[in-house]
C-alpha cells in the first residue's frame, strides 16, 4: 500500500475514533435526561456544578446548601414568609427557660428509601455531626440528647441560645442513621445513596460534568406530595436561559442580572426583584493603620454613595444602611442610626484634622508625608473600587488600588497588608452569624479589633435573649455601635432578580433562605402547600 | 516541544533503532519526573490558603483550630513540603491520585469524566486541520504564485496571526449569536434528547464550533509546512517529468506530493499534539466545554492542589507518550527514506 493511501487511512481512522467517542459519550449512563414540559420544572443557574446533593459532599456555598435542602429536611423549616415553621419536627416546647427542648417528630416522615424517620436518626445526627464538623452550623451548644420514644426527643443546651431554632435546628440537615452510621469519612461518601434524605424531592440523577441534577418528587412526603413531578437544576448562562425560557424550555432563571430585567420583561417573562441584602462594604483595617475611628468616619463622609448607586449599579441598588443589618431584615431598627454619613466633604476634613492629618494644598498629610492608602479588592468590585479611589483622591487622599485574584486577596487580608478593602457579604440570616462576620478572624469578616469589647458584649447579649422584643432592642444597640465605630462602611445594597414562567411563582424571603441565602428558591416554592409558621 | 529524536536522524543500520527508542523514552521519563516535582511546587508557591478559600462563603461558621487542622490533614496538606511530597509520590506510585475535597470526588474519577470531552475536541480537530492544511498546501505549492496560492497564503497568514482563543470568541459571536446556527456553549443540550443516536448527533453538533476554533490555528501551520515542501517538490525532475507526461488530478496530488510530504507532516504532528493540548484549555473555557480545561482553570482558582497535580500529571503523560510514539514513527519512516 502506498504511503499516501496510508495517510488517508490514518485520517479516516482518526475520524472514526471521533465518531466512536461521540457515541460513547452519548451512551453515558449517568447523563440526566429529561425534557421540559408538563412534568419537569427547569431551574437555571450560571454557576457550575455544586457537587452531590448530600450534606458533606456539596460545594461549600449557599447554592450547594440550597439545592441540598430540597433533598434533606431539617427539624425546623421556614414558612412562605421566612418565619420558623415545623418541618421534621411537628412541634417543640421550650423548657427550663430555654435550656432544654422537647421535640415531637412527624409520625409519617420517611427516608427516600422508605425507612421511617425516627428520633434515633435525630440523636444519631447530633452525635455524628459532633465528630464530623458541619460547616454551616454546629452542635457544640447541645449538652445532651435523650430519645424518649420513636417520635419524641429531649435536648438540653449548655447555655441559652436565641438562635437555636432559627439557626441551629433550621440549618442542620437530619441524616439517616442506617445510611451514614458506618461512614467514617462522609466527605468521601459520594454515591447516590449519600443523598438519601427525607426532603420533598429525591435526587435521581446527577451529571457532574454538565452540572445537571434531576430531582423526583417524594410522593410519601409528610406534608403531601410536592407540586412538581420533577425538578431539573441545570447550569446555564442567564442570557441563554432567557432565550430558552422564551422557547418554553426553562421555568426559572434564578440569577437574572439586573441589566437584563427590562429585556426579559419585554420578552413577556415574569420577573421578581428584591434587595439582595448582601451590601458592598468598605472594610477598614481597624486593627492597623485605620485604628482611629475619626479617620474611618472621615472617609465615610468623603464617599458619595448616591454616585456609586448611579455609576456602578446604574440605579439598580439603594444606599445601604450603616448599622450592618439592612431594611427587610426582621432585626433592622430604623431608629438606631444616629449617623448615616450623608456625603459631606467638609465634615470629612474636620474629622481628618481632629486625627492629626494636615491639608497641604488640597492633599492630606500625615507626619509630614502625603497620605497614601492601599485599597484592595477582587475583580467583581473593580469598577466600584475605581470610583471610590477617584472620589477619595478628589478629597486629597492618595489611593493605591490593587485588584487581586481570590487567593492573593485572601493572603493580603490574612497578613493585614492593606488599609481599605472592598467586598460584599451577607447581612441576612439569623443574627447569630454576626459575631463571625464582624469580629471573626476569617478573611471574609470585618476582622474588627474590638478593643473596648462593646460590640462583642452586645453580640453576646443578643445571643442569650430568648425574647424576640428584647433581642431586637439589643440588636438596635449593635446597629448604633456599628455605625459609630464603623468596622466597615456599608456602601450600596444591590437588587437581585429572578425570571420565571407561568408554571411557578418564586419569591424572595425577607431574611434569605435558611442560613441567609439570597435566592428566590426556598423549598416552599415547590411544595403543594407551604408550611404555616409554627407554635 | 520536541525531544531530540525529532531532529536526530539515525546514522545507519536497523539495529540502532531499539536503544534509540529507549533513550527517547528515558529522556521523556526524566522530563515527566521534573514536571511532577514542578506541579507539586508551583501551586504551593501561589498566594492563598486552600482551606481558607474552601471556606470563603460568609454563610459558613468559623471553623475551630482543630477542625481546620483536620481539613489540612484530609487535603494532604499537613507537615512540611517534603513530607507532603513523599506522601504524594507514594500515593501516585500506588496509582492513587488523591481526592479533591472541593469537588467531593476522587481526582482520577474527575479526570476520567473530563478527559473524553477534551479528547473528542483534540482528536476531532486533528483530521480537520490535516485535511484542510495539507490539501490546500499541496494545491498552493503545485503552482507557486498562482491565483490559488496567492489567495490561500493570504488567508492563512491572517488565520495564523490570530490566536485560537480569539478565533473561538469570534466563532461564537458569528455562528452562535449573530447568525445562531450552531450552539455557542456547552457539550450537550440542556435537556439531552432521548435515544442514543439523537444524543450522539447532539454532542457532535455541540462540538463543531470548539473543534473548528481548535483546528484553525493548526490548519495554517500544516498549510505553510506543506506549501513549502510542495514548492520544493514542484521543481524536482520526477514531478516535472510526470507533469510533462500529462499527469494531474488526484494521482499527482496524492502519490507524487502526498507521499513525499508524509514524513514532514508526521514530524509536525507530534509538535501539533502538544500545541493542541495547550490550546484546548482556552477553547474549553470560551465554550464552557466540560473538559480538562475548565477543571484546571477552577482548580487554580480554588487552589485545589491535588486536582491540579493530577490533571497536569495526566496531560504530561499523554503529551510525552504521543510525542514519543510519533517520533518513533518518524524515525522509522526517515530510515526507509
Amino acid at each position: 500500500m502506498s504511503k499516501g493511501r496510508n495517510a488517508l487511512l490514518g485520517i479516516g481512522g482518526l475520524g472514526g475514533l471521533v465518531v466512536a467517542m461521540v457515541v460513547m459519550l452519548a451512551d453515558q449512563p449517568d447523563a440526566t435526561q429529561a425534557s421540559a414540559g408538563e412534568h419537569v420544572l427547569v431551574i437555571t443557574q450560571a454557576d457550575g456544578d455544586q457537587g452531590l446533593l448530600a450534606p458533606f459532599a456539596h460545594r461549600r456555598n449557599g447554592l450547594g446548601y440550597l439545592y441540598t435542602s430540597y433533598v434533606f429536611d431539617s427539624l425546623v423549616g421556614q414558612d412562605a414568609h421566612g418565619k420558623v415553621a415545623p418541618a421534621l419536627a411537628e412541634s417543640w416546647q421550650e423548657l427550663d427557660g430555654g435550656l432544654a427542648y422537647d421535640i415531637r417528630l412527624r409520625q409519617n416522615a420517611q427516608w427516600h428509601d422508605g425507612v421511617p424517620v425516627t428520633a434515633a436518626d435525630v440523636a444519631f445526627t447530633f452525635s455524628y455531626l459532633s465528630s464530623h464538623p458541619y460547616p454551616f452550623a454546629t452542635v457544640e451548644g447541645i449538652a445532651s440528647v435523650t430519645v424518649i420514644s420513636d417520635t419524641q426527643i429531649h435536648l438540653t443546651l449548655k447555655q441559652r441560645d436565641a438562635s437555636f431554632l432559627s439557626h441551629t435546628l433550621m440549618a442542620l440537615p437530619i441524616l439517616p442513621e442506617h445510611v451514614y452510621a458506618d461512614q467514617a469519612r462522609p466527605e468521601r461518601f459520594t454515591g447516590l445513596d449519600a443523598a438519601t434524605g427525607s426532603g420533598p424531592y429525591s435526587l435521581i440523577s446527577y451529571d457532574k460534568v454538565q452540572g445537571r441534577y434531576l430531582l423526583q418528587r417524594n410522593r410519601d412526603y409528610y406534608d403531601g406530595a410536592p407540586r412538581y413531578e420533577q425538578l431539573a437544576l441545570v447550569r446555564m448562562a442567564p442570557d441563554r436561559a432567557i432565550e430558552a425560557m422564551r422557547a418554553d424550555e426553562v421555568d426559572i432563571v434564578s440569577d437574572l442580572p439586573m441589566d437584563r430585567v427590562e429585556y426579559a420583561k419585554k420578552q413577556g417573562l415574569n420577573v421578581v426583584t428584591a434587595l439582595g441584602n448582601h451590601p458592598v462594604r468598605l472594610v477598614f483595617n481597624s486593627g492597623g493603620s485605620l485604628s482611629d475611628r475619626n479617620l474611618r468616619r472621615g472617609i465615610a463622609y468623603g464617599i458619595d454613595r448616591q454616585a456609586l448607586v448611579k455609576i456602578v449599579h446604574r440605579g439598580d441598588a439603594v444606599i445601604a444602611e450603616t448599622g450592618y443589618l439592612q431594611r427587610g431584615s426582621p432585626w433592622f431598627s430604623v431608629q438606631s442610626h444616629p449617623r448615616n454619613y450623608a456625603y459631606d466633604p467638609e465634615e470629612a476634613a474636620v474629622l481628618f484634622e481632629t486625627s492629626g492629618w494636615q491639608s497641604d494644598d488640597g492633599v492630606w498629610q500625615a507626619g509630614g508625608r502625603p497620605v497614601q492608602l492601599r485599597l484592595i479588592t477582587d475583580k467583581r468590585h473593580a469598577q466600584m473600587a475605581t470610583v471610590i479611589a477617584d472620589q477619595l483622591e478628589r478629597l486629597g487622599i492618595g489611593i493605591a488600588l490593587r485588584v487581586l485574584e481570590r487567593g492573593a486577596l485572601q493572603e493580603r487580608i490574612a497578613s493585614g497588608d492593606y488599609d481599605l478593602r472592598l467586598s460584599s457579604s451577607s447581612a441576612m440570616g439569623d443574627p447569630n452569624g454576626l459575631r463571625d462576620r464582624v469580629l471573626g478572624d476569617n478573611w471574609r469578616s470585618d476582622r474588627y479589633a474590638d478593643h473596648q469589647g462593646d460590640i462583642g458584649a452586645v453580640l453576646d447579649a443578643q445571643a442569650r435573649a430568648l425574647d424576640a422584643v428584647e433581642r431586637k432592642a439589643i440588636l438596635a444597640r449593635f446597629q448604633t455601635l456599628y455605625a459609630e465605630e464603623l468596622p466597615a462602611y456599608m456602601l450600596t445594597n444591590p437588587y437581585l432578580a429572578t425570571a420565571y414562567s407561568n408554571r411557578v411563582h418564586p419569591y424572595y424571603l425577607p431574611d434569605g433562605v435558611a442560613i441567609g441565602i439570597p435566592l428566590a428558591l426556598p423549598k416552599s416554592v415547590f411544595l403543594a402547600s407551604p408550611p404555616l409558621a409554627g407554635q | 516541544m520536541s525531544f531530540g529524536l525529532l531532529t536526530a536522524v539515525p546514522k545507519a543500520g536497523g539495529h540502532a533503532q531499539i536503544p534509540e527508542l529507549l533513550r527517547g523514552f528515558a529522556t521523556r521519563l526524566a522530563v515527566f519526573l521534573l514536571l511532577l516535582a514542578l506541579t507539586f511546587a508551583l501551586p504551593r508557591l501561589l498566594p492563598g490558603d486552600p482551606v481558607e478559600l474552601l471556606h470563603s462563603s460568609d454563610l459558613m461558621r468559623e471553623l475551630t483550630a482543630a477542625e481546620e487542622q483536620q481539613l489540612y490533614r484530609s487535603m494532604g496538606l499537613e507537615g512540611s513540603w517534603l513530607d507532603q511530597f513523599a506522601g504524594y509520590m507514594a500515593a501516585v506510585l500506588q496509582g492513587n491520585l488523591g481526592y479533591s475535597i472541593q469537588h467531593g470526588a476522587a481526582v482520577s474519577q474527575l479526570l476520567a469524566h473530563a478527559l473524553p470531552w477534551t479528547g473528542l475536541l483534540i482528536l476531532g480537530a486533528m483530521p480537520i486541520a490535516l485535511l484542510i492544511g495539507v490539501t490546500a498546501g499541496i494545491e498552493a505549492g503545485r503552482c507557486p504564485h498562482g491565483p490559488f496560492d496567492l489567495i490561500a497564503t493570504g488567508l492563512m497568514t491572517c488565520l495564523s496571526s490570530v490566536p485560537p482563543f480569539a478565533w473561538a470568541i469570534l466563532l461564537v459571536l458569528v455562528f452562535g449569536v449573530m447568525w445562531p446556527i450552531l450552539p455557542p456553549a456547552g457539550a450537550q443540550s440542556v435537556m439531552p434528547p432521548h435515544g442514543a443516536v439523537q444524543r450522539a448527533i447532539d454532542i457532535a453538533w455541540h462540538a463543531v464550533l470548539p473543534m473548528l476554533s481548535l483546528a484553525l490555528h493548526e490548519v495554517a501551520r500544516f498549510y505553510f509546512l506543506c506549501r513549502g515542501e510542495a514548492v520544493g517538490l514542484s521543481s524536482r525532475p520526477f514531478i516535472v517529468n510526470a507533469r510533462a507526461r500529462g499527469l494531474g488530478g488526484l494521482r499527482e496530488r496524492i502519490h507524487y506530493y502526498g507521499r513525499n510530504l508524509l514524513p514532514a507532516v508526521l514530524a509536525r504532528l507530534s509538535d501539533s499534539v502538544t500545541g493542541l493540548v495547550g490550546t484546548v484549555v482556552f477553547v474549553e473555557i470560551v465554550f464552557s466545554y466540560p473538559g480538562l480545561g475548565g477543571l484546571i482553570y477552577d482548580a487554580i482558582g480554588d487552589r485545589d492542589y491535588v486536582l491540579l497535580q493530577g490533571a497536569v500529571l495526566w496531560l504530561a503523560a499523554f503529551v510525552l507518550l504521543m510525542n514519543w510514539l510519533l517520533d518513533a514513527v518518524v524515525s522509522v519512516l526517515a530510515r526507509r527514506g
